[in-house]
């Protein structure tokens, strides 16, 4: 499937529609390339041949930029470069605005053209918190106890996924600075620095799987190895089987004796799941990596959903999709797939090709150098080309 | 409902502002070559023409049948359906599957909808169906494979279930089969696992005697089985997809040496060869269709191609044009003079021995065609087509 955006497509094909009407000159403009031949409908050279007498008013194909567009060296269309958000022509033609891994690798960002001029984007978490550009942008603020969440933001104990305080289930401990889970810590068993006595109880024979160590916050306290459960409830007795269950695989016992995973669904490292993940109950008609069925990965491009980088965050300008358990492709707005191939993505340009113009086989050959402009074939009254 | 590309749209709002200022007339009909309705009709006719885009036109609204002699007809489906496939064993045995498990069947009078098979599982899309006779009916849905020996029914068919070799996750994606022997195509994850499996039939057991053939595809450059068509009971072709982010679509000849091992010296195995050919394209290869005398592929951007019964020893496909750039999903035929394409925006191709011709369907008007996926026949008169929310019909009459 070709998406690009509907808007610019209509606005192309209403736009064209207009100009044959209304021209004075019988040549057909944004002429439609053989590749499509409908059969319901005549040609677009017949329609095109017909005048329209009595129109006073005509529009001719041109070649002047617009204002604000300019014809650049290094890109291939005419009038296809805005000085002031052109990354690769920012402010004038040949000025580049850095977005290279290496630049984004070392500054923590990547620059932008806004306004005719480079400006520094951070990227991931990252801030720009001293407002120097030699540094880029120097601060983690989703680590940072100076900066945590935001610049400025200061955390009285520690700073972790940019919010302060320790995660649910953990205790800040100001002897080291750092979070602990006093449930299960053997040195911070029940409160912070309590360290947990030696084992003096008798030895456990190994094919119990069992453990004397700090459990709910008391030391030396007899329970399963990591991962194992003890759900026949027999540890303590006379000939007990120890911790017999699995409860990182088991789905009977997944993640702890007795929780039972849904039907269908799989135990995996103690959480339930479905073969197709998450998407098994809920997306299963619309997850591109589980199409209407686990493991159904559609195909395509797929760089603007799994290898975007600082330089570019939709280097397909499309991605797969899936349509009610059936896979497509979607493309950016403004992109199209005129090549029929989605492993290259939406690789046409729907607003600056010349010869895709605001749809797919859309040329702009009115004349020499005849540019596209926003997804249309650029026109001025026959008056001011003279 | 998403918004999809309209070249045609493109063309219909040109040509209609065109065609309004023009005073000259309208544009003739141009007669096709032969009197077949086929070609006949989906020439140009005004007064057939396909309404703006900006009609407002929807599938409740569109004419039941176009000039084509395509019509719509009643299905208990609604657009959130994508009908994946479409098979049967005769004009009033005919079966369709699709999204949310989804299991249609047509007796020469309606279509009916099956209650859903009882399964604990996700509402996965059943991406083939394959009917050799009334009473021998398979179907994949998800990891497993279903079979049935005849329609009793929405609520009486009796389904039995088999899971073929594999890891969890590899899913059969298509079916063919010929004179018993059957061709089960499958997607995977890990590139461990047999993309194709070849048995002989169903019994009580299940898959009967299945062959896993380990070497369709070349490890990880494929994810396996997108399409593929039994030619024979030897012979099985098959298109494949790329693996994310290898290039390169695949297809493959897999066939018996001697054809006639089946029948031969029991304690002499069949010997299944393969070949990969060359598509002479790097675009994908959604739907695939055979007999005797020749192949057809049909894929991405229009993508046609044929490979006749002389040409198989040079191993490449022809090219063959195409007048349209919708991807093509499906491919069916009866004849070297009757072949039927089917794809995005409601195409719907027909060759005619010389040509492929774009044929007039009910569903043109619509401001978001749907697509469509498989066409089946029991006859060049008796043609279904699948889509999103949609069942065609062409029976050679016309409206």
């Amino acid at each position: 499937m070709r998406r690009p955006s509907f808007s610019a497509t209509s606005a192309a094909a209403l736009s064209l529609g207009a100009i044959v009407a209304c021209s004075t000159t019988a040549r057909p403009i944004g002429e439609i390339a053989d590749i499509v031949t409908p059969p319901q409908l005549g040609s677009t050279e017949q329609s095109a041949d017909a005048s329209v007498p009595g129109a006073s008013v005509g529009l001719c194909p041109s070649n002047e930029c617009p204002a604000g567009r300019v014809t650049c060296p290094n890109n291939p269309f005419p009038c296809a470069v805005d000085l002031s958000s052109d990354d690769e022509n920012c402010g004038a033609c040949g000025v580049r605005c850095p977005t290279d891994s290496a630049f984004s690798a070392r500054f923590n960002g990547t620059m932008r053209c806004i306004g005719g001029t480079c400006q520094l984007t951070c990227t991931g978490t990252f801030a720009d918190c001293n407002g120097r550009l030699d540094d880029g942008c120097e601060v983690d603020i989703s680590a940072d106890k100076a900066h945590c969440g935001g610049c400025g933001i200061v955390c009285d104990t520690v700073c972790q996924y940019g919010a302060c305080g320790c995660p649910p289930g953990m205790t800040y401990c100001e002897y080291d600075g750092q979070c602990h889970r006093l449930t299960r810590d053997n040195d911070n068993c029940g409160a912070c620095a309590h360290v947990c006595p030696p084992d003096t109880g008798p030895p456990l024979p190994p094919e119990l799987k069992a453990s004397r160590t700090c459990r709910g916050g008391e030391c030396n306290t007899l329970g399963c190895n990591s991962g194992l459960g003890d759900c026949n409830n027999d540890l303590l007795e006379p000939g007990s089987d120890g911790c017999e269950t699995n409860t990182r695989t088991d789905p009977n016992n997944c993640g702890g004796c007795g929780s039972v995973c849904a039907p269908g669904e799989v135990c995996l490292f103690g959480e339930c799941k479905c073969l197709c993940g998450s998407s098994c109950f809920t997306a299963i008609n619309t997850d591109p990596y589980n199409c209407g069925t686990c493991g159904l990965k559609c195909p395509g491009d797929w760089r603007s959903l799994e290898f975007t980088n600082a330089a570019s965050l939709d280097p397909a300008h499309g991605r797969p999709t899936c349509e009610q358990g059936v896979c497509g492709y979607a493309c950016s707005p403004n992109w199209a797939d005129c090549d029929g191939d989605i492993e290259n993505g939406c690789e046409t340009d729907l607003l600056e090709d010349p010869l895709n113009c605001g749809g797919c086989g859309v040329r702009c050959d009115g004349i020499e150098g005849h540019a596209c402009v926003d997804g249309e074939c650029l026109m001025k009254s026959c008056e001011e080309v003279k | 409902m998403s918004t999809r590309l309209k070249i045609g749209a493109i063309l219909l709002s040109t040509l209609g502002a065109a065609m309004a200022c023009a005073s000259q007339g309208e544009p003739e009909a141009v007669p096709g070559p032969e009197e077949k309705l086929l070609d006949r009709d989906a020439s140009t006719d005004p007064a057939d023409a396909t309404p703006p885009v900006d009609a407002g036109a929807d599938r409740l609204d569109a004419a039941p049948c176009a000039a084509s002699g395509l019509c719509t007809v009643p299905v208990p489906i609604d657009e959130r359906i994508n009908v994946t496939s479409v098979s049967g064993s005769g004009a009033n045995d005919v079966w369709a599957v699709g999204t949310e498990r989804t299991i249609l069947h047509y007796d020469g009078v309606a279509w009916e909808k099956a209650t859903a098979i009882e399964y604990d599982a996700s509402a996965f899309t059943m991406r083939a169906v394959w009917a050799s006779a009334p009473d021998d009916v398979w179907l994949t849905d998800g990891p497993l494979l279903r079979h049935t020996t005849g329609w009793k029914g929405p609520n009486d068919t009796e389904w039995t279930s088999a899971a073929l070799a594999g890891s969890l996750t590899v899913s059969p994606s298509s079916i063919s089969g010929k004179d018993g022997r059957v061709f089960v195509g499958r997607h995977f994850f890990s590139f461990r696992d047999a993309a194709l499996v070849i048995a002989d039939g169903w019994d009580d057991a299940g898959v009967r005697d299945p062959i896993y053939m380990l070497n369709v595809g070349t490890s990880r450059a494929t994810s396996g089985i997108w399409s593929l068509a039994a030619t024979s009971a030897g012979e099985v072709w098959i298109t494949m997809v790329p693996a994310v982010p290898n290039p390169g679509a695949q297809v493959f000849r897999v066939y018996l040496e001697t054809e006639d091992a089946g029948g031969g010296d029991a304690a002499v195995p069949p010997v299944w060869k393969l070949e990969q050919h060359d598509s002479r394209t790097p675009k994908n290869l959604y739907g695939v269709w055979g007999d005797e005398t020749a192949v057809w592929m049909v894929g991405e951007g229009g993508t046609i191609r044929r490979m006749t019964r002389e040409r198989v020893a040079t191993r490449v496909f022809e090219i063959v044009p195409a007048p349209g750039i919708a991807d093509l999903r499906g491919v069916y035929g009866f004849a070297g003079d009757d072949i039927w394409a089917v794809g995005d925006d409601a195409t719907v191709l027909h060759w005619d021995g010389d040509t492929w011709t774009a044929l007039a369907t009910p569903l043109d008007g619509m401001s978001d065609k749907p697509r469509l996926f498989s066409v089946w026949g029991s006859g060049p008169n008796d043609v279904w087509i699948g889509g999103n929310g949609v069942m065609l019909h062409y029976t050679g009459v016309a409206p």
